[in-house]
């Protein structure tokens, strides 16, 4: 046999003795994703609006001119100018400061409820479609139980009965969209879960866990990153809702949806209280279904080389 | 390796005895494997031929112990490598032995590939589950692997969307070999490979073969593929072994009705022939076996005799074993 030696693979064997252990590949997936959604400005924009809000969300004091709660009767309803850029509100306080600081709060309760419903949802999912049988069944129905509910009805209920407040709205949002995910996961095992490779992992000595670990749920991942990315969007339009009926995160902690609900009234005289942090949920919405739709075809290795 | 002194009667590495694989549906019983037994030495290429549907991968996932069950069961026999009974092995246990004493190599390799993992990282986990080294250890066997299978250790980071059907396979038969096993079971490794490609895995796992000492069961329904790599061949039909022998007993003299007919099915370069001879009709349902030969139907050289029960298997000569009422005669 002979051995294919070119110098391409001599100095590929050099990186390596210098590398040391190191394990090439690995980091360079995620790497090459992010490269191939370069070549998509859409999802770049969504992605450079997402950031933005994230480093609000981080960062607010440093980045809001004045904290959320700074009241001043003196200055109420004031219109956009130079020291507002986006007005004041009833109690004078700063809307750009307030949606700043509000990034916090909804993309907290976007993140958090998306997280909780992915690792429920999709290990139920996985366990139903890889075990089948009886245990699929009733995993099964229960979710379409769930899914029978309208989402947002369901968190009304849940806040109503719960009582109102932000931990009740992560889990009234999360418990809502636990079925879609698990609907996604078991579609997606059940479809490659007899495919050949999977038997070929299983013919070179892989376990159960190791397949599902290794096998399965990469093969799934995509459709979750996609699910779960516009599920924040979701999540954090649902959040808005409750709120902007009183039934979210309550004052004075700023939250658009209830910025929404405290401009309302006075939409007439001081249209600012409402149009900015309206623009902030369409923009956040926005962003997030747009880096969605670009993460699909970045992270399909099949679109593109 | 040198193995005509290797082939004096020893132990065999492979003996599979009376297996019998059943598919216990709600409605029937499909009895893919019935009464199958060969013996498999070391170093030695076994060629499976048959029909599609003729029990050949069943047997071959049996021997894996990957038969999905339910539906499918071993419903009798036994399968030994090196005398080691593999159907009372504990799962535990058979993870150890698939990959590292036995592995397969899978038909397609367009689908034997998990999409979403580069080939690298499919070859290290097979070296990493049998084997406990490093990880710089186990990325150096990979390269290894890789370039022993002609490709070259740069591609290690490329998915197999990005190798072309050959280069898949090879990568396919880089995996199966890289735990150096003592049984690799091909299934039809060549038949998702245009000609010119086949020709080259077959070349290439022939050389690997001698050089790591490998046992190969070759499952193929090409009659070329049996005549370039095997030692011996078994002709499989209806979940039978209906003859067997060495290649040259085989092609030189085929006794049974079938083995026959799968000659005359093949176009041949020194024979003037203007039509060929497929075999009239269909293979019978493995759902409803008849109780004698099941090749009955469709024999050229039936009799009632044949009716009377199942054939005995007969030697026509040292070594070539036919289940045919007719070889008896002769």
């Amino acid at each position: 046999m002979a051995k294919i030696t070119t110098p391409a693979m001599e100095r590929l064997r050099q990186a390596e003795k210098k590398r040391g252990a190191e394990k090439p590949g690995r980091s360079s997936a995620a790497r090459e994703v992010l490269h191939r959604m370069t070549y998509n400005k859409l999802a770049m924009a969504g992605l450079a609006i997402f950031l933005l809000l994230v480093l609000c969300a981080l960062f607010p004091q440093v980045i809001a001119p004045e904290g959320y709660d700074d009241q001043n009767y003196a200055r109420a309803f004031t219109a956009p100018c130079l020291q507002f850029p986006l007005g004041t509100d009833s109690f004078g306080r700063d809307i750009l400061s307030r949606v700043i600081w509000g990034a916090r709060t909804s993309l907290c309760i976007g993140v958090l409820s998306v997280s909780f419903s992915v690792l429920v949802g999709g290990l139920i999912g996985a366990v139903a479609a890889y075990y089948g049988g009886k245990l699929d069944n009733v995993l099964m129905r229960l979710m379409d139980v769930l899914m029978a509910v309208p989402g947002f009805l369901l968190c009304i209920a849940i806040t109503a009965a719960f009582g109102s407040g932000f931990i009740v709205i992560v889990w009234a949002i999360a418990v809502g969209s636990v079925p879609s995910y698990a609907r996604i996961v078991r579609a997606a095992v059940l479809t490659i879960k007899d495919s050949e490779f999977v038997e070929a992992a299983r013919s070179i000595g892989a376990s159960d866990v190791r397949i599902t670990m290794k096998h399965l749920l990469p093969n799934c991942l995509s459709p979750i990153i996609v699910q779960a990315t516009m599920g924040v969007a979701g999540a954090i339009l649902s959040a808005a809702g409750l709120s902007f009926m009183g039934l979210g995160v309550q004052p004075p902690t700023p939250e658009w949806g209830y910025m929404l609900n405290a401009g309302k009234q006075y939409i007439r005289d001081a249209w600012w209280i409402v149009t900015f942090p309206g623009i902030t949920i369409m923009a956040a919405i926005f962003s997030l279904n747009l880096l969605g739709d670009g993460l699909r075809d970045a992270l399909d290795p099949k679109l593109k080389k | 390796m040198d193995k005509t002194t290797d082939m004096v009667p020893a132990a065999p590495l492979l003996r599979v005895s009376d297996l019998r694989i059943h598919f216990e549906m709600e409605r029937e019983v499909v009895e893919a494997v019935n009464g199958m037994s060969f013996e498999l030495l070391k170093g030695e290429t076994l060629g499976f031929v048959g029909e599609t549907g003729a029990g050949k991968t069943t047997t071959a996932l049996g021997i894996m112990r990957l038969v999905q069950t339910p539906p499918g069961r071993v419903v009798a026999g036994s399968i030994a490598l090196n005398g080691e009974e593999l159907l009372e092995k504990s799962e535990a246990e058979m993870r150890k032995i698939r990959g590292n004493k036995i592995s397969m190599i899978f038909q397609d390799p367009m689908t034997s590939l998990n999409p979403v993992l580069t080939v690298g990282e499919q070859i290290q986990e097979v070296i990493r589950l049998h084997n406990d080294i490093s990880d710089a250890e186990a990325v150096k066997r990979t390269v290894d692997m890789l370039e022993m299978v002609g490709i070259p250790g740069e591609r290690y980071n490329e998915y197999p969307h990005q190798f072309s059907g050959g280069m898949k396979q090879r990568v396919v038969i880089a995996i199966a070999l890289a735990c150096s096993p003592e049984l690799l079971i091909a299934d039809e490794p060549t038949t998702a490979l245009d000609v010119t490609i086949q020709a080259q895995v077959l070349d290439m796992m022939r050389e690997l073969k001698e050089k790591i000492g490998t046992s190969v069961l070759m499952i193929t329904h090409d009659l070329g593929v049996i005549a370039e790599t095997c030692d011996k061949v078994a002709i499989v039909y209806a979940g039978q072994i209906v003859e067997s022998g060495t290649v040259w007993q085989i092609f030189d003299n085929p006794q049974h009705p079938y083995t026959r007919g799968l000659f005359d099915s093949l176009p041949s370069l020194d024979k003037e022939v203007r039509r060929l001879k497929p075999i009239e009709g269909l293979v019978p349902n493995p759902a409803d076996l008849p109780p004698y030969c099941s090749f009955y139907e469709r024999c050229g050289r039936r009799a009632e005799a044949c009716r009377a029960g199942e054939p005995e298997t007969v030697e026509v000569e040292p070594g070539h074993r036919v289940m045919c009422r007719c070889a008896r005669g002769e």
